[in-house]
């Protein structure tokens, strides 16, 4: 810890020294390369999305912006590493609900997730479904909840920030549903089409060949909306219960860059966003493109933060008391 | 057979061609060099792929991937390094094949094994595909349980010396696997606060550390008059294999390409675990066990021809059902989505171009890749002729790049240097290492079956039972378990 305040402090001198006045640094950015800082693998959607922004933000920053997969630390890695990044522009990295909500309340990390980041803005959200086999006994939300109070029921997904709705509707209802943690989201599906859980909570892009293949039926869409390739099923708040899973991403800097190139990484993300044929990369993945700017971003995971905190409780996710 | 034509007509194209000689080449760079493994190499390529026609694409990043599993084999023999995770086995006994002057052999009988594999795989997938990707689903969370139990008892037949000594080491390989996130409610567990260890101890540093850097100490250890011992190999046509090493190796292959397809099926398994099982089964199986670890044919034939299977059965979920076998699929999967063409039962009545397509390739690219890797054996071979004293600091250079390139994180590069001296302490006990990959590897899949199926079936075990597939192979556990500890109480009565 001490070590890393005296590197701090030394390239703080270092930068006065040699870079001057703030203003000269904002007209000299970008001066190399940028990276984007991604906690997840190589090919999760957040990856597919962060390289279609990465390639878009080249033309418009007139530099090149490189995706590392900062993976480890059980997602805790990536945002720490963004955190303790020099604030010179050079740097930015992906923030959402693990960086912010899901990891410091798990573990224990080193930075302060509202306070270590200058949010520049949301790209994407991930829209949430609730599926069951196609030939099993339950064919609708209904059927879940009244099976569910006859019986406990069992359900497939890899990651506590999609089963909110899930434990939103138990809750409402009184119906018993167990989640059952699997590795991947793909794997949920999987274990959904083969009968081994009685349902499954994932995203569109896990979801959507298995139901297009006639094998998974799609309950409800569990996102505020419905999904565009299903106008026809409606959300669980259109049937009446108040539960939805929430999944936006978005990118921000360490906290601490010169204002100018704050701005500029804005507005360039934002032109990023207006660009149909990057909204369309992203619709693909089966990933609703939403633009938020940093401050309204911000807001929004505030916002989650307080469903999500009971359910790391009740879960015996969240990290004991200290 | 017809979409089949209508496929290579697809793949015959200048441009096709091209991609899919691309994608192997730099498969096999990327095989060859450490650490830097498939995943990464594809996620770099994909946003080029972009622009590119989405066969074209495809067909560039499988051959990447299959290429990976030819190109693994050359530092495991040369080194003792691992290329890939898959060729932790080929480091037992393809490298000690090469101590005794055989690189070339052993390259030679890697390279027509994976060609025969490959190329079986591919045939594999064009007529079994859709039946064989509806045994996929049933694959629950208890039948996984009971086929890693079934995996973990080949720790009995892998073990050169005493069984107590193989318990131990796989005691060590579960225990190294329940370091990290607890696999139900991700709290972390044995990581004593850091954070590298957040995800457990990475397979690539583990399998660098414990097999490269361990034999660079060895090395250290070595007197210049030692350090001579090792052969210059034969000639340029040295990767020709002699009669009674082809005689042997022709089992092998056959049962490892089966093996290999089928274990490559299911996700998670993989070429990692087939060609682990396929050593197991060679051993348990060849009339000279004892040869095993000093350099047996039938242990670098069978898992060398398994893993390259095990990576064309990972394409038959992919294509047919949209499942990815492994990270490397999933990213592959990511490709096809990027590109708007949707992996699963509807890609052969919508794409059927693209489907067979990439089939296709597969057998071009399979073809292309013998004929890439036979004649460069002769170059790679040359390096033994380094002299140890500039080869020992080469290697381990690139044990310590590579595990830095896997992952980026530098903390992966102390881990792997730790096992590095618990490797070579081990070692110099006579202990096998092999198992306590093993044991790693499929330590944390059975927990996680275990626990998942108990949440499933609320506490009752009879759910390890429930179906004809989980209770077959729990059978085929025991069974496994009682045949292996038969020989050895023969052994102690006579």
């Amino acid at each position: 810890m001490l070590r890393r305040t005296v590197f701090k402090g030394g390239t703080a001198l270092a930068a006065m020294t040699v870079a001057g006045p703030a203003i000269a640094q904002s007209a000299k950015w970008p001066s190399r390369e940028i990276s984007l800082i991604n906690p997840n693998a190589p090919g999760a959607s957040t990856d597919l999305t962060a390289r279609i922004i990465a390639s878009a933000l080249e033309k418009r920053l007139n530099a090149t912006v490189i995706v590392k997969n900062v993976v480890g630390g059980a997602g805790a890695l990536g945002p720490t590493t963004l955190a303790q990044s020099a604030p010179d522009g050079h740097t930015i990295g992906l923030v959402a609900i693990s960086s912010h909500i899901a990891v410091p309340n798990m573990m224990n990390v080193t930075y302060d997730p509202w306070k270590a980041f200058d949010i520049i803005g949301q790209v994407a959200a991930l829209r949430y479904g609730i599926g069951a086999r196609a030939d099993g006994p339950i064919k609708s939300i209904e059927d879940l909840i009244a099976q569910g109070k006859q019986k406990q029921l069992t359900y497939s997904s890899n990651n506590v920030t999609n089963v909110v709705a899930m434990f939103q509707l138990a809750k409402l209802t009184g119906a018993k549903l167990r989640w059952v943690v699997f590795p991947g989201g793909v794997e949920s599906v999987t274990a959904a089409i083969g009968g081994h859980v009685d349902a499954v909570i994932q995203t569109v892009t896990e979801m959507r060949p298995q139901i297009e293949a006639g094998k998974l039926r799609l309950l409800a869409s569990a996102a505020q909306a419905r999904w565009p390739d299903y106008p026809d099923v409606k959300t669980l708040r259109e049937m009446g219960y108040d539960a939805g899973s929430n999944g936006p991403f978005g990118y921000a800097l360490p906290a601490g860059v010169d204002p100018a190139i704050k701005d500029r990484l804005e507005k360039a993300l934002a032109d990023v966003m207006k660009d149909e044929t990057v909204t369309k990369q992203i619709s693909n993945l089966g990933i609703e493109a939403i633009y938020r700017n940093g401050k309204d971003y911000g807001e929004l995971l505030k916002k989650i933060e307080i469903e999500l905190v009971p359910i790391l409780k009740e879960t015996g996710m969240a990290k004991k008391p200290a | 057979m017809e979409a089949l034509l209508g496929g290579f007509a697809v793949t015959l194209s200048f441009d096709n061609l091209f991609y899919c000689f691309v994608g192997v080449l730099l498969g096999t760079i990327v095989g060859i060099l450490p650490g830097l493994g498939p995943l990464t190499t594809i996620a770099i390529l994909l946003p080029i792929t972009f622009k590119m026609e989405v066969t074209s694409a495809i067909i560039m990043l499988s051959g990447i991937y299959y290429g990976v599993a030819y190109g693994g084999t050359v530092t495991s023999v040369l080194m003792r390094i691992p290329g890939e995770a898959s060729s932790v086995v080929t480091c037992l006994d393809g490298y000690e094949m090469a101590r005794k002057g055989r690189a070339g052999a052993a390259l030679g009988i890697a390279g027509i094994g994976s060609f025969f594999a490959g190329t079986v795989g591919v045939i594999g997938i064009t007529f079994l595909s859709p039946p064989l990707a509806e045994l996929v689903v049933a694959f629950g969370p208890a039948e996984y349980a009971m086929l890693m139990l079934a995996g973990l008892t080949m720790v009995t037949y892998m073990s050169a010396g005493s069984l107590p000594r193989a318990l131990l080491m796989a005691a060590f390989g579960l225990l190294l696997g329940t370091i990290g996130s607890d696999p139900m409610n991700m709290t972390p567990r044995l990581t004593f606060g850091i954070m590298a260890l957040g995800d457990g101890v990475n397979l690539v540093p583990l399998a660098i550390g414990l097999f490269g850097l361990s034999e660079v100490l060895f090395m250290a250890r070595q007197t210049a008059e030692e350090m001579k011992i090792l052969p210059a190999p034969t000639g340029v046509m040295g990767f020709l294999p002699s009669r009674e090493e082809a005689r042997r190796s022709v089992a092998p292959v056959m049962r490892g390409t089966v093996l290999g397809f089928l274990v490559g099926l299911l996700p998670g398994g993989g070429a990692v675990l087939a060609s682990f099982l396929s050593y197991a089964m060679e051993r348990k199986l060849s009339k000279h066990p004892e040869e095993f670890g000093k350099g047996a044919v039938e242990g670098l034939a069978g898992p060398e021809s398994a893993n390259n299977a095990g990576t064309a059965g990972a394409f038959v979920p992919l294509l047919c059902m949209g499942i990815p076998a492994n990270a490397i699929t999933a990213l592959l999967l990511g490709a096809f989505i990027i590109h708007g063409v949707t992996p699963g039962p509807t890609i052969l009545e919508r794409q059927p171009q693209i489907f067979w397509g990439v089939v296709a390739s597969m057998y071009i690219g399979n073809v292309m890749l013998l004929i890439l890797n036979l004649p460069l054996i002769g170059l790679f071979v040359r390096i033994l002729q380094i002299p140890r004293a500039y080869l020992t600091p080469m290697i381990l250079a690139v044990c310590l790049i590579g595990v830095y390139s896997s992952s980026g994180n530098p903390a992966d590069v102390l881990i792997a240097v730790i096992f590095g001296f618990v490797g070579y302490g081990l070692r110099r006990h006579g202990f096998d290492l092999g198992i306590v990959i093993l044991a790693y590897v499929l330590g944390p899949i059975f927990e996680r079956s275990v626990r998942q199926s108990l949440a499933i079936s609320d506490g009752d075990p009879m759910i390890f039972l429930h179906s004809y597939l989980s209770a077959g192979f729990a059978i085929v556990a025991v069974a496994l378990l009682i045949a292996g500890l038969w020989p050895a109480r023969k052994k102690k009565a006579a």
